[in-house]
């Protein structure tokens, strides 16, 4: 008999009902453990890291150094992420308790958000298009150079 | 008992009000619709009518905050399966990334002083391009309030996916790396969803920058926004 191999996503779907929540609830699990680990990190070594953070790169590098297998928490995740705004509706919600916060600084409120906006838009994108000019001018002679190398040696 | 109760009523009401939202959204999709802004207000609206307190819905919610944790975590993923464009276009990305996630918190201190906000609203409203699930763990590590950043950050999503294409043409950004680039940087989740519309590179590229972007400025803005407010004021 083959060894039994781990599902994979487009396997799950043909999977029972049953065992697929079983299976998306055991991923989840394991990201609570990811993320449960990150938080014990941050606060053993003091750093000044947000937990959630510290549990993210935690992931990355398990995926990244093959000991987390993608297609052990593929399903969870993918369901986390599609929903992550769910999980932070409730605090969101606690803005209601600010009203007068809001009604008294409404419009510089929305002012500095449109303005530092824009700032952030504009240097993002100008700044990343430069460099992109610039690598791709790099590029172009570094390829230019080769070419006329290789006819030199003909 | 009575706690289970809370339990149950606050977990509903979110999961309905969400779900609900979600409907509307595709049915009318715009960043004015986006599902955790209507989701937000139905909530607020249902709890404010008969003079709920928000305490005990935030108890009886928990469940759900809980799972903010993994779902941070799972942000790994979407990183991890695009790799290949982090490499691809790694030295004008994080260039990008750098400079425009210091130039729209130090504009967003700035401004905030500027107009006479609270010490505790422009600290909140420094990070307000972070993803929420981190902006809330970020805000009591600035002195900030975690409920205001939240709401903040959601904010400047639906606007910056509402002016964000607009105001990148403005400012001559047509690649569509930058532009993707730029929404997750600044617009972060609502951002990204924007960005997916524009095109596949532009939401693949966009949810990495929120993910770096929160990275980096965790790191950064203890230290930061401090010694900023400093000069400043």
């Amino acid at each position: 008999m083959p060894p039994r191999k781990q599902p994979t996503v487009s396997e799950l779907r043909g999977m029972p009902i049953l065992r697929q929540v079983a299976a998306t609830s055991a991923q989840v699990a394991l990201l609570w453990f990811m993320s449960w680990a990150g938080h014990e990190i941050v606060t053993f070594i003091h750093l000044p890291l947000p937990g959630n953070v510290a549990g993210m790169l935690l992931t990355f590098a398990a995926l990244s150094s093959g000991i987390l297998p993608l297609r052990f928490v593929e399903q969870g995740a993918s369901l986390l992420v599609r929903n992550l705004p769910l999980f932070f509706v409730p605090l969101a919600v606690g803005f209601m308790t600010q009203g007068s916060l809001l009604a008294a600084h409404g419009f510089a409120i929305v002012a500095t958000l449109i303005g530092s906006a824009f700032v952030g838009f504009a240097v993002t994108g100008r700044v990343a298009q430069l460099v992109t000019g610039l690598q791709g001018k790099a590029a172009t002679a570094i390829r230019s150079s080769h070419v006329e190398t290789r006819l030199d040696r003909r | 008992m009575l706690r289970l109760a809370w339990t149950v009523a606050s977990v509903s009401l979110t999961l309905f009000a969400y779900h609900a939202s979600r409907g509307v959204n595709a049915r009318f999709p715009s960043p004015l619709t986006s599902p955790v802004f209507l989701a937000v207000v139905g909530v607020m609206i249902v709890l404010a009518v008969p003079g709920v307190d928000y305490r005990p819905y935030r108890q009886g919610a928990e469940p759900l905050i809980a799972l903010l944790g993994p779902a941070t975590a799972a942000l790994a993923i979407p990183l991890y399966k695009h790799r290949e464009i982090v490499v691809a276009y790694f030295l004008p990305a994080i260039s990008g990334l750098i400079c425009g996630a210091i130039a729209t918190l130090s504009a967003a201190v700035a401004l905030g002083v500027a107009l006479r906000l609270a010490p505790i609203v422009v600290r909140s409203i420094g990070i307000k391009s972070v993803t929420a699930p981190i902006a809330l763990e970020l805000a009591p590590l600035i002195g900030g309030d975690p409920a205001l950043t939240v709401a903040l950050v959601v904010a400047t999503g639906i606007l910056g996916a509402m002016l964000g294409p607009w105001m990148l043409d403005r400012a001559g950004v047509r690649d569509p790396v930058a532009r993707g680039l730029a929404l997750g940087t600044v617009a972060t989740g609502i951002g990204t969803a924007q960005a997916a519309m524009e095109g596949e590179i532009q939401g693949a590229v966009a949810g990495v920058a929120m993910g770096a972007a929160a990275i980096g400025v965790s790191m950064v803005a203890p230290v930061f926004i401090p010694r900023l407010l400093q000069l400043l004021t």
